[in-house]
């Protein structure tokens, strides 16, 4: 065997130990990490929504009571979600309300864009529920989930 | 309780998936880790379709009902009708020590990404886009309330999106009896591990070695992107499961238009008709995915000179497209509006974009925290690939990878975001997913070495006598040539144009050297 055979076969397996090597020492030190963060934990049927609303607002299990509340609601009446687009939390608290609110139908309301969430006691709203938003101050107070969220029914609850 | 229930809804979907492996013909081989994989692919897709069909006569408890009887149904034929076949079923045959290693290791990648599934929520979108339509529909009686499909207040959910994931999930929900976001997880391991089974056969197919498929697919886990990040095969997002289908539709294609047909090809062609059409039923994107997958399928029928027939199998895809629409159209089902009209106008308008669009799908490549080295190792694959196999699949392969890549980053300059930068920093990584697995086959190909670029069949003396043919078995020629079994076969042409010559020699054809 010539020298340059001997040195294309060993040049190939260099090769391809470096490569393999780069590219482990490249992700998997993200991998383990995230792998090391978290543990396994068997929450109940919210498992992710508790998790973001723990994240939004600070309380745990908010799903169940989020619901529940709405469940008190004339399932047919709207529910105004007031946000302002420009801060990722409120819209996301925003989407999260909408997904808990089912089967209302939900408007959300984006006060950075100008929108006011208008009169609370048109006949076809529910209730009004501010996402990292003030409530106006002659507005009565509603069911609070911690300091972020805040819902106010616009008639009473069953 | 949950867990027997669970294995009872994979189960049926298996068991409605094998019907798939039926389209197969008996001579080809693929090990049961591929069988299971494609059931697993293949019956996600028939269980949400057949779910959403009944779903306009049926309510649940019969519509649950019905659908658990059509998968029994169906898995206990495909049971009947492959244990009359004389087709042998394979399990995995013996390893080789490198092989066993690897094939170790990604077992536990496998259950890394169990135990990742199980640490991490369901991703934003994964809540609030896929496993919402899940959670209403399970409340609704098994069918997508017409209330949400026209709720603009959740516009932002995308009522427009197709039902595989959210219908898997439902279908889960049904076997629990009450809707569950822990658990409705579960799916997406499955697809990963669907994923690398496939990835490993498709590669073995390809190059007629298992190692080299075994090595990229223990290395795709290392990616941060697809373990661990936002969109990753973990969070309940349809990217990661839409890239399997696609990975099962271009390698059977690839498979399919070898130049000898031992009996496969037609196989592999029915089994890339069925993932291609699934494509467009996964998520959006899935359509851009099917129209290249039906283009590089009529380069196979033109190049390979197949009956014009072979162009049926494209229609069940379009059949999904149009009757998608139809049934959003007639629902009046709200729309997202994520990109403008395409016009001439809107392009002119906003052709100034390319240029930060290419700069950062270029940035994207290279960003090592989240893709490692994979893009610059597909890159320098992708040349040498073409220069391995050359004219149909080498093009294919590369078309079939940057095409899409091309169609995303076009899309952009049609986003209606106020900054178009957010909507593609927020999803470029997801989408560049879709090609990712395909991407990592074709590094798995060029990793085999041998004469890929031979297209005369090797020959091997196997059987020489001077009075009597002793023909040896084929995983005996696969031992001497140094591959597997399904990738030998006797080319019967040749003996009998040898007949008189005392000295017969068997002529071989090995996958990596000619097919």
């Amino acid at each position: 065997m010539h020298w340059h055979h001997w040195l294309r076969a060993g040049v190939r397996p260099f090769m391809c130990v470096v490569a393999i090597a780069s590219f482990l020492a490249l992700g998997a030190p993200a991998i383990f990490r995230s792998a090391a963060r978290s543990s396994i934990q068997f929450a109940g049927p919210f498992h992710s929504s508790d998790s973001f609303l723990s994240f939004a607002t600070g309380v745990n299990n908010a799903s169940e009571r989020l619901i529940a509340f709405f469940g008190s609601l004339p399932p047919s009446n709207e529910i105004l979600i007031v946000v302002r687009d420009d801060d990722q939390r409120s819209a996301f608290l925003g989407m999260l309300v909408a997904y808990l609110a089912w089967p209302h139908p939900v408007r959300i309301v984006d006060l950075r864009n100008g929108g006011t969430p208008g009169s609370a006691e048109s006949e076809t709203i529910a209730a009004v529920a501010f996402c990292r938003v003030q409530p106006p101050p002659a507005w009565r107070r509603g069911e609070w989930v911690g300091d972020s969220l805040e819902i106010v029914p616009t008639r009473e609850r069953k | 309780m949950n867990f027997l229930a669970l294995l009872g809804a994979i189960a049926t979907i298996l068991g409605a998936g094998s019907v798939f492996l039926l389209l197969l013909p008996p001579a080809t081989r693929l090990n049961i880790a591929a069988q299971l994989a494609l059931s697993w692919i293949f019956g996600t897709g028939l269980v949400s379709v057949l779910i959403w069909t009944f779903g306009f006569f049926a309510r649940a408890p019969f519509l649950p009902g019905f659908v658990a009887t059509v998968c029994v149904a169906l898995g206990l034929l495909t049971m009947k009708i492959r244990s009359r076949s004389a087709a042998p079923f394979q399990v995995l045959r013996k390893l080789r020590p490198i092989e066993l290693f690897l094939g170790i290791v990604i077992a536990f990648e496998i259950v890394f990404i169990f135990y990742f599934s199980c640490v991490h929520t369901l991703g934003g979108d994964g809540l609030l886009n896929w496993e919402i339509k899940a959670r209403y529909a399970y409340a609704n009686a098994g069918v997508l309330p017409a209330t949400y499909l026209h709720d603009a207040g959740r516009a932002a959910s995308h009522p427009e999106y197709p039902l595989a994931i959210p219908y898997t999930e439902l279908w889960l929900y049904f076997w629990l009896g009450d809707t569950n976001q822990f658990w409705a997880k579960t799916i997406f391991p499955l697809f990963y591990a669907a994923g690398i089974a496939l990835l490993v056969s498709l590669s073995s197919r390809l190059t007629g070695k298992t190692w080299p498929g075994l090595l990229a697919s223990s290395l795709y886990f290392f990616i941060p992107q697809i373990s661990t990040e936002t969109g990753s095969a973990v969070v309940g997002y349809a990217d990661f499961p839409l890239s399997v289908f696609y990975l099962t539709a271009m390698g059977n294609l690839l498979c399919a238009c070898r130049k000898h047909d031992d009996g496969c090809n037609d196989g592999a062609f029915a089994i890339y008709a069925v993932a291609a059409a699934m494509l467009p039923w996964i998520k959006r994107e899935g359509a851009i995915l099917w129209l290249i997958a039906a283009l590089c399928g009529v380069l196979v029928i033109w190049r390979r000179k197949k009956s014009p027939a072979y162009l049926l199998a494209l229609l069940p895809g379009l059949f999904v497209i149009i009757g998608w629409h139809f049934y959003l159209s007639q629902m009046h089902a709200v729309s997202s509006s994520d990109f403008m009209p395409i016009s001439l106008a809107a392009l002119s308008a906003n052709i100034h974009r390319l240029g930060p669009i290419m700069s950062m799908l270029f940035l994207e490549f290279t960003h090592i925290e989240i893709w490692s080295l994979f893009w610059p190792a597909a890159a320098f694959a992708g040349g040498f690939f073409l220069y391995r196999f050359r004219w149909i699949r080498g093009v294919m392969l590369i078309a079939a990878i940057a095409a899409p890549i091309c169609i995303y980053a076009g899309a952009y300059i049609f986003s209606s975001w106020p900054d178009f930068h957010d909507h593609i920093a927020l999803s470029i990584s997801r989408l560049l997913m879709h090609v990712a697995p395909l991407a990592t086959l074709m590094i798995s190909a060029v990793l085999a070495p041998g004469q890929m670029r031979s297209n005369q069949p090797a020959t091997f003396p196997l059987a020489a006598s001077d009075s009597s043919l002793n023909v040896q078995s084929l995983e005996t020629c696969a031992s001497i040539a140094g591959t597997r079994p399904d990738n030998v076969w006797i080319d019967r042409d040749a003996i009998r144009s040898r007949k008189p010559c005392l000295k017969l020699w068997l002529r071989l054809s090995v996958a990596q050297t000619g097919r």
